[in-house]
């Protein structure tokens, strides 16, 4: 069986570095870049089906993203993915949702899948669209939300568990097939010693966007020149209120509680 | 792809993707895109119209009516047993064909981005994600947005003549009627997703999730200072009497005290997570309390709370 997971290299959250740079760009020098979380979530998910399938899976990660993004998939690699695919080609730099939708289903048609894993969103772009955009142009069925995934290799369809408000719904649908996973899939593993040495010798494709057939100009064009939105103004949010913390006795503190909502016409 | 033949068809304008509860009634952050609809169209925007797709549209379509003065009603009775995202924008697609192309409105949660997204390849379009705050301004959407965990607020539009799409958050605006009901135009189906269709084999209900925390004003959250499931009672008796929402931080969900769907701030949920609350201009950002009745601090309430 053949997985893809779909990687893309963000800045770390962590490093609580996120900044615009003055073209009003993510400004990817700013801090050091991991992969999505949650696409590692979905990794995760694919490693699994990999462990209960001995011999018989293999995960390709791909991404578009600035040719250093090909180290940031070897943490991927490590963990236990099979290979890389990165497209990229400075000509990208500033895509929007819509070119990288754009480029991503165009490369994932050399590529073979039975299944294809997304993130729920990404923790810099956040607008968990690329996902079902990626699905309709390829044509495959979509399964989001997914809790759990369970793939049936001998009848050739997937089983997804999507978070509902009420619980989870339980959706089927024949492979190949998208799927778009959340933190519900479980814990990223942390790669062993023995993968991170491995994964120094694993291959990482490289794809610029010539290689893909597509254009930077004209009708249909990808890529930053071509991107379809643009920032006019940002400005820094006002101070967050400290939280205030209330401390006696239950019935002190709750009338103390109930004047402070009330000033606010909160009750 | 969807050709603009302006002329023709009209003006364009701005349509609003709705959403049922699973009762099937109106999704209440449906009538918010509504008003913000209609407030983008007597600023300009062109006429605001919804779209509504279901398994039986007829009662939501009434609804979505008392907010918008025109409403596309697809009913499509074999969406019942089948995952309604992609279905839904083929068929949404399909009746804004002939429209020329305007502004989408959908909503920021997981249905309103599964949507989108498609929309966003069948129709050639464009995005603009996680709106706090939609203007209309030199002929097109001026959207807020919240980046960076909130650390941040751009306002971003369009450059683009096709479909504009803009996922809305919760809570943007306080939905208000129109001063009369609009028409609601009855269609059937129309529109071929072209890939095979998801099937609903099963749904499971976990306990506990009456109020959804997508739409609340209020959140009362649980953590696990509240000591175990039963410390739960209480928050839901205040978020009861709050009109609110139970909420709960991830190590109560993780010790299974309380269901996913109760989690703020998780992955699913990102779109109305702490780190990314809604900094909207107005502060109509939703409250959050803490509760915590952890032994050490037994007998004190815990306020919490975002201006
Ligand atoms: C602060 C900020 C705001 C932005 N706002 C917008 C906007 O409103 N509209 C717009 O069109 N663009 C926007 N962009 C640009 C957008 O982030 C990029 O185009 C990005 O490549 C796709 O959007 P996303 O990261 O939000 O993806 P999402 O739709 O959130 O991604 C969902 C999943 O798709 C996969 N995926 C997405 N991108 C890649 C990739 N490059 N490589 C591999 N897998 C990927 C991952 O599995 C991911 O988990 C914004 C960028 C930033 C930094
Ligand atoms: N040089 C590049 N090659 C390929 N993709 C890139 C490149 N630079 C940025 N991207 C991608 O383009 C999108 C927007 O990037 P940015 O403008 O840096 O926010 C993201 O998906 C990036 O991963």
């Amino acid at each position: 069986m053949k997985l893809v997971v779909l990687a893309k290299p963000v800045p770390d959250p962590a490093a609580a570095a996120e900044r615009l740079g003055p073209d009003d760009r993510l400004d990817r020098s700013a801090a050091p870049n991991v992969i999505n979380g949650n696409d590692e979530y979905t990794l995760e998910a694919a490693l699994q089906i990999a462990d209960a399938h001995p011999g018989e899976v293999e995960i390709t990660l791909v991404a578009m993203a600035p040719a250093n993004g090909a180290e940031t998939l070897r943490k991927g690699l490590a963990m236990g993915a099979t290979r890389g695919l990165l497209i990229t080609d400075p000509a990208l730099a500033g895509s929007d949702a819509w070119s990288t939708a754009r480029v991503l289903a165009t490369a994932l048609k050399d590529v073979e899948y039975d299944l294809i894993l997304a993130g729920f969103d990404t923790s810099d772009g956040v607008a968990g669209v690329v996902g079902p955009a990626v699905a309709t142009l390829l044509k495959l069925p979509y399964l989001s939300s997914a809790a759990k995934i369970e793939p049936d290799l001998a009848a050739g369809t997937v089983r997804v568990r999507r978070i509902s408000p009420t619980g989870f719904d339980v959706l089927e649908a024949p492979m190949p097939a998208l799927i778009v996973g959340t933190q519900l899939l479980g814990t990223p593993r942390y790669p062993s010693l023995k993968g991170i040495m491995g994964a120094r010798s694993k291959e990482v494709a490289l794809r610029s966007v010539t290689d893909l057939g597509l254009a930077t100009a004209g009708d249909g064009a990808v890529g930053g020149a071509a991107a379809r939105t643009t920032v006019t103004a940002k400005r820094t949010p006002p101070a967050r209120g400290a939280a205030r913390v209330v401390r006696g006795p239950a019935a002190d503190a709750a009338k103390e509680i109930a004047a402070f909502l009330a000033e606010r016409r909160l009750i | 792809m969807a050709a603009a033949d302006g002329a023709a068809a009209g003006s364009p304008g701005v349509w609003v993707v709705a959403e049922t509860n699973a009762d099937g009634s109106l999704a209440k952050s449906s009538g918010e895109l509504a008003t913000l609809a209609r407030s983008l169209s007597e600023a300009g925007a062109g006429q605001a119209a919804g779209v509504l797709v279901a398994a039986d549209a007829g009662a939501a379509a009434q609804e979505l009516a008392t907010y918008l003065p025109r409403v596309v009603a697809i009913s499509d009775a074999g969406l019942a047993g089948h995952a309604w995202g992609q279905p839904a924008a083929a068929r949404i697609a399909a009746a804004l064909a002939d429209e020329p192309p305007g502004t989408i409105l959908a909503g920021a949660g997981p249905d309103g981005r599964d949507v989108a997204g498609t929309l966003l390849a069948i129709l050639d379009g464009a995005v603009l994600v996680n709106a706090t705050a939609v203007a209309w301004a030199d002929g097109a959407a001026s959207v807020e947005m919240g980046v960076f965990g909130g650390k941040l607020i751009t306002t971003s539009t369009f450059a683009h003549a096709g479909w504009k799409i803009v996922t809305v958050r919760p809570n943007a605006v306080t939905a208000s009627a129109a001063a009369s009901a609009g028409v609601v135009e009855t269609r059937a189906g129309g529109g071929e997703p072209g890939v095979p269709l998801v099937k609903v084999i099963d749904r499971l209900a976990e306990s506990g999730a009456a109020v959804s925390i997508d739409d609340a004003r209020v959140i009362v959250a649980g953590g696990r200072g509240i000591g175990g499931p039963e410390g739960f009672a209480l928050v839901q008796d205040l978020a009861d009497r709050l009109g609110g929402a139970v909420g709960a931080t991830r190590a109560a969900v993780d010790a299974g005290w309380i269901p996913y769907a109760q989690q703020i701030g998780s992955a699913a949920r990102s779109s109305r997570s702490c780190r990314s609350a809604p900094e909207s201009r107005s502060g109509r950002r939703p409250a959050r309390w803490r509760m915590d009745a952890n032994p050490v601090s037994s007998g004190m309430l815990t306020s919490h709370h975002n201006p």
